[in-house]
């Protein structure tokens, strides 16, 4: 029951450029803070794994290090807090530091979200879209790929009974060159069969069509409009309104008008409804399963 | 009503000055179950795709081909595309796309049909075929058995009146055939699909099939029923090897009743005909010295991954000098990998692997044939990568040890070609040629019947025999009850990741009641110990039966 | 990986070592000593032109900008020899606790020291051609200022424009 996963591509392409965009440009810890903390929580709901854990603190290495680093090429702000080397330290570039950090975390942590849902059948549709014969040599290039690592496995350790590796200083290298002109071989008869399979089934007639497996229902149609429209209201905001802090020479917090408050309802919905959608879903789950 | 006509077909390959097919003459029946029988490299496979438009091969073609009444070869590409599907031997390098749906799907594609139609007609060939529980999944993730299944699915999607189907499951192991085989027959006797299918080893559909046509060196040499083709082809040694056991039974004692076609009429008509007196023989060969061992697994666990699951576990095996040691169990077993480990490809995280009593390994004593034997050649031709393998060796070029190989395993006609251009059967011997030339103490074999045909299983069990004779340590991994039992001194069974039994080869197969060779099942309870097709003659002739 | 991560840890307090850390106080309460009598120039900081397009100055700044937009009044410096536009700079703002960012010289492709921002007035601040520039003696100088000598009675001036035109005019 992967809910918001199984959304149509289109329909997920859009949200995801939606929330990645906005993130992008968006200065404001605290909508950076909400858009990690929806993001995260998707993807802990996607993978269930203790990898969830690696990722964080790949998450928290990179913020620290953003942090760090901007004070020393950045030397604006009012606040001075001491002098290294005869150059400020001020409290503003390391709060924008610290931004510019949530920032890149929540625009990196929603790229693995994607790239999570985005699967690989996902992104041959929506090439497909474009241009059909693209969709179709990615598709089996996927294929292909595999199955060549593994002929490439099989053949080398084939060849390392033959050619003993220990033996002098560069069979290492020899046993690698050998497995794969061997590869190219076997890959050469390979595509030969591959595409003798195409034409046996028809490919190259007239009128080819492209199916998939995706439906479009409601609902990508309620989350194309509601990404697509909160992209242009963010584009308005920043154009008349601001939604970002600003760092230098003090801190200035973006008014709060009806406008931000808006935005920032816009987003809280937007970034937690991923996770919330795959939650309900697990909830649903349980509440069925336990009838059973 | 004949849906295909082959009426005095001779082919003759581009540049080549000798015909590969010869005045074939071939009708199929709607709805037939036809099956091509012959060894490998007659030229079963040129005639198969000779029907199949798309796969012509180039060269120069004489006679007709008509399907329903037209000639192939003006055949509209969308009939001939629509109306005649083709399974190539290699499971893996038909599948096209990424995606079983999608692999599916393809030739509905092609055929332009709209997406209501597709989503109906995959959504009916996984129910039909049982892959509605890996339809989503990635094609390179399927076992052998499952890419089959889907290259006849993907094939059966298109709902063609014509399946071609070329040694479809020589490369799969015998459960995974036997399934295949079973899918043909159900497509063809619940929907009427007319069904060609060539193959070297009968031992499946002899039963399923309802005609039997025997091609060698491109000629047509019987037609017919089943039935009558163990009496026609008995004075054909080279070709009866590829029937049935209770087949060349059958045609080698002439019985005046007709051939049996499953182990239940064999074991009647063994039962009619045989008397027991005499229900076992004595074995002679104990040849080997059990004190002389040359390997010995003391409780060697092995797993791929650190938190998968073990392969390998407590696992005790010792092979003596001079033994053919033959491992045999299910799929998945570990035989494989049991075979990587004795060769030091993978290490055990525990337990000792004793060689000659030392633990020390030298790259020189142990050999490798893979399941594959191409995979062992890396040059442009066979004498091409003998001689460099030789010259790496630093063997001189007028040492006779070559030589003699190429002799010895009568290489000499194929040393200019291509190592993809050969059958299965000279594949495999040119790569022992080749492991055999850095003079190993052990040889190790994985699965060597694997899509090799009956003629070159004959020649291998000949070349084994020697090697054992001359010294040489055998072990071989294999599903072939068969060809264990014919060859192997001692066998072994690997289950549960460890060796369950250890026998001589004999005690080993007769003692099974279930795993065992197609002999034993035909004479159970009536023969002690017959579990070869020799011992089955032997004891015939020995309670007074003559030839 | 342990291996590196003491490397990193090695690394880290070396270079930390070899940073001087001051505070504020200890920084500004300084002044350039051992320079007596002698040559004098005289340098004044202004944004004027600032003034005229406040519209397009960044938002946060509006407090930065002086009233008369004189950041630093005309100030008379004694130099010593091989004192350049940059170094009486860097000198007059430190005494006058005005903050400043500088590209060093070996950061740019010119190799000389760019001046990014001076009292929070960055370039790009006001308008995308905005930035700092000087003269000496009224005149629009063709090197970077670390490189420019002065001589005695020399006056320079360190402007903000917001367009090219102010540049010309």
């Amino acid at each position: 029951m992967k809910l918001f996963s199984g959304l149509h591509p289109i329909a997920l392409i859009v949200f995801f450029s939606a929330v990645i965009g906005i993130s992008m440009f968006t200065m404001n810890p605290i909508l950076s803070i909400t858009a990690i903390a929806g993001g995260l929580i998707f993807k802990f709901m996607l993978i269930r794994d203790l990898s969830f854990i690696k990722e964080i603190l790949c998450y928290l290495i990179i913020g620290l290090v953003v942090t760090i680093t901007n004070p020393i090429f950045s030397h604006n702000g009012k606040t001075v807090l001491f002098f290294v080397n005869d150059t400020p330290v001020t409290k503003e570039s390391i709060i924008y530091g610290g931004c510019a950090a949530l920032m890149l975390i929540s625009v990196l942590c929603w790229f693995s979200c994607f790239s999570y849902v985005m699967t690989s059948d996902k992104i041959i549709y929506l090439f497909s879209g474009v241009a059909p014969v693209l969709g179709l040599v990615i598709s089996s290039s996927l294929k292909f790929v595999p199955a060549m690592k593994k002929k490439y496995h099989e053949i080398y350790s084939v060849q390392k009974n033959l050619i003993n590796e220990n033996s002098k200083n560069l069979s290492k290298l020899l046993l690698a060159v050998k497995s794969f002109s061997s590869l190219v071989t076997w890959a050469i008869e390979h595509t030969a069969d591959t595409s003798s399979s195409m034409s046996s089934r028809g490919y190259g007639l007239k009128n080819r069509t492209s199916f998939n497996l995706f439906r479009f229902r409601f609902i990508d149609c309620l989350i194309i409009f509601f990404g697509a429209a909160s992209f242009i209201y963010f584009i308005f905001m920043i154009r008349y309104e601001n939604i970002n802090f600003i760092f230098y020479p003090e801190i200035i917090y973006p008014k709060k008008n009806i406008g931000y408050l808006i935005f920032c309802i816009i987003w809280l919905l937007i970034v937690s409804m991923p996770a919330f959608t795959e939650i309900k879903g697990e909830i649903k789950w349980k509440l069925l399963r336990s009838k059973i | 009503m004949e849906i295909i006509k082959i009426k005095n077909l001779s082919f003759t390959f581009e540049g080549r000055e000798k015909a590969v097919l010869n005045n074939i003459d071939f009708n199929i029946k709607k709805g037939e179950f036809a099956v091509l029988y012959g060894p490998s490299g007659c030229g079963k496979t040129t005639l198969l795709r000779l029907i199949k438009k798309e796969m012509n091969p180039e060269g120069k073609i004489s006679g007709s081909i008509l399907y329903k009444g037209i000639n192939i070869s003006k055949l509209d590409k969308k009939t001939s595309a629509s109306e005649i599907g083709y399974v190539m031997q290699n499971p893996d390098s038909q599948i096209i796309t990424d995606k079983v749906w999608h692999e599916i799907a393809f030739g509905l594609e092609s055929l332009g049909h709209n997406r209501d139609f597709i989503r109906r007609r995959t959504a009916e060939i996984s129910s039909f075929f049982g892959i509605n529980s890996w339809y989503r999944k990635e094609t390179y993730k399927l076992s052998g058995g499952q890419k089959q299944l889907l290259n006849l699915a993907a094939v059966m999607a298109i709902s063609p009146e014509v399946i071609i189907l070329d040694e479809p499951v020589s490369q799969l192991d015998p459960f995974a055939a036997r399934t295949f085989t079973s899918m043909i027959e159900r497509l063809n006797r619940e929907l009427g699909i007319t069904v060609i299918m060539a193959e070297h080893n009968l031992e499946n559909i002899f039963s399923i099939a309802d005609s039997l046509t025997v091609i060698d060196i491109g000629k047509v040499i019987y037609s017919g029923a089943p039935v009558n083709c163990a009496e026609a082809l008995s004075c054909n040694s080279k070709i009866i090897k590829g029937l049935p056991v209770y087949a060349q039974l059958h045609s080698m004692l002439k019985f005046n009743e007709p051939c049996p076609l499953n182990i239940r009429e064999a074991s009647n008509m063994i039962r009619k005909n045989f008397s027991n007196k005499i229900d076992a023989i004595e074995d002679k060969n104990n040849k080997i010295n059990f004190e002389n061992k040359i390997i010995e697994l003391k409780n060697i666990c092995f797993r791929y991954e650190k938190n998968g699951p073990d392969i390998l576990y407590g696992l005790n095996m010792s092979v003596n000098k001079g033994e053919i040691y033959g491992i045999v169990g299910g799929n998945g077993s570990g035989k494989s990998t049991l075979l990587s480990v004795i060769s030091g490809q993978n290490t055990p995280y525990s337990g000792k692997i004793l060689i000659t009593g030392k633990k020390i390994k030298s790259f020189s004593s142990i050999s490798v044939l893979p399941q594959n034997p191409v995979t062992v050649f890396t040059g442009e031709t066979i004498e091409e990568d003998f001689q460099w393998y030789a010259n790496y060796l630093g063997m001189d070029k007028s040492d006779k040890r070559i030589k003699n190989l190429i002799y010895d395993f009568d290489l000499t006609e194929i040393l200019k070609s291509h190592p993809y251009d050969l059958s299965g059967g000279e594949c495999q011997k040119a790569a022992i040629a080749k492991i055999l030339m850095k003079d190993p103490d052990i040889i190790l074999l994985d699965e060597p019947t694997k899509g090799i045909d009956a003629w070159s299983k004959e020649k291998l069990i000949q070349i084994l025999r020697n090697l054992a004779e001359g010294g040489k340590t055998i072990i071989i991994v294999t599903h072939d009850n068969e060809f264990a039992a014919e060859t192997a001194d001692r066998c072994a069974l690997l289950f549960d990741r460890e060796i369950i039994s250890q026998d001589n080869t004999r005690e080993f197969f007769s003692s099974n009641e279930f795993y065992t060779t197609c002999a034993k099942s035909m004479t159970r309870g009536f023969y002690k110990k017959a579990v070869t097709l020799k011992d089955i003659i032997d004891l015939y002739k020995a309670n007074g039966g003559t030839l | 990986m342990k291996k590196c991560f003491i490397s990193f840890i090695v690394a880290f307090v070396t270079l930390f070592s070899a940073c001087s850390i001051k505070s504020k106080e200890e920084y500004y309460n300084y002044s350039e000593s051992n320079i007596s009598g002698g040559d004098s120039v005289t340098i004044e900081i202004t944004c004027l032109s600032v003034l005229d397009n406040m519209d397009m100055l960044d938002s946060g700044l509006e407090d930065y900008i002086p009233e008369d937009g004189i950041i630093l009044e005309k100030t008379e410096y004694q130099i010593k020899e091989n004192d350049t536009v940059y170094s009486v700079l860097s000198r007059a703002v430190r005494e006058n606790q005005i903050q400043i960012e500088v590209q060093g010289s070996e950061e740019n492709a010119l190799s000389t020291v760019y001046v990014e921002g001076i009292n929070y007035l960055y370039e790009f601040s006001c308008g995308s051609e905005s930035g700092w520039i000087y003269k000496v003696n009224d005149e629009y100088a063709d090197k970077g200022c670390d490189s420019f000598n002065l001589k005695d009675g020399d006056e320079i001036q360190w402007i903000y424009i917001c367009s090219q035109e102010d540049f010309n005019g």
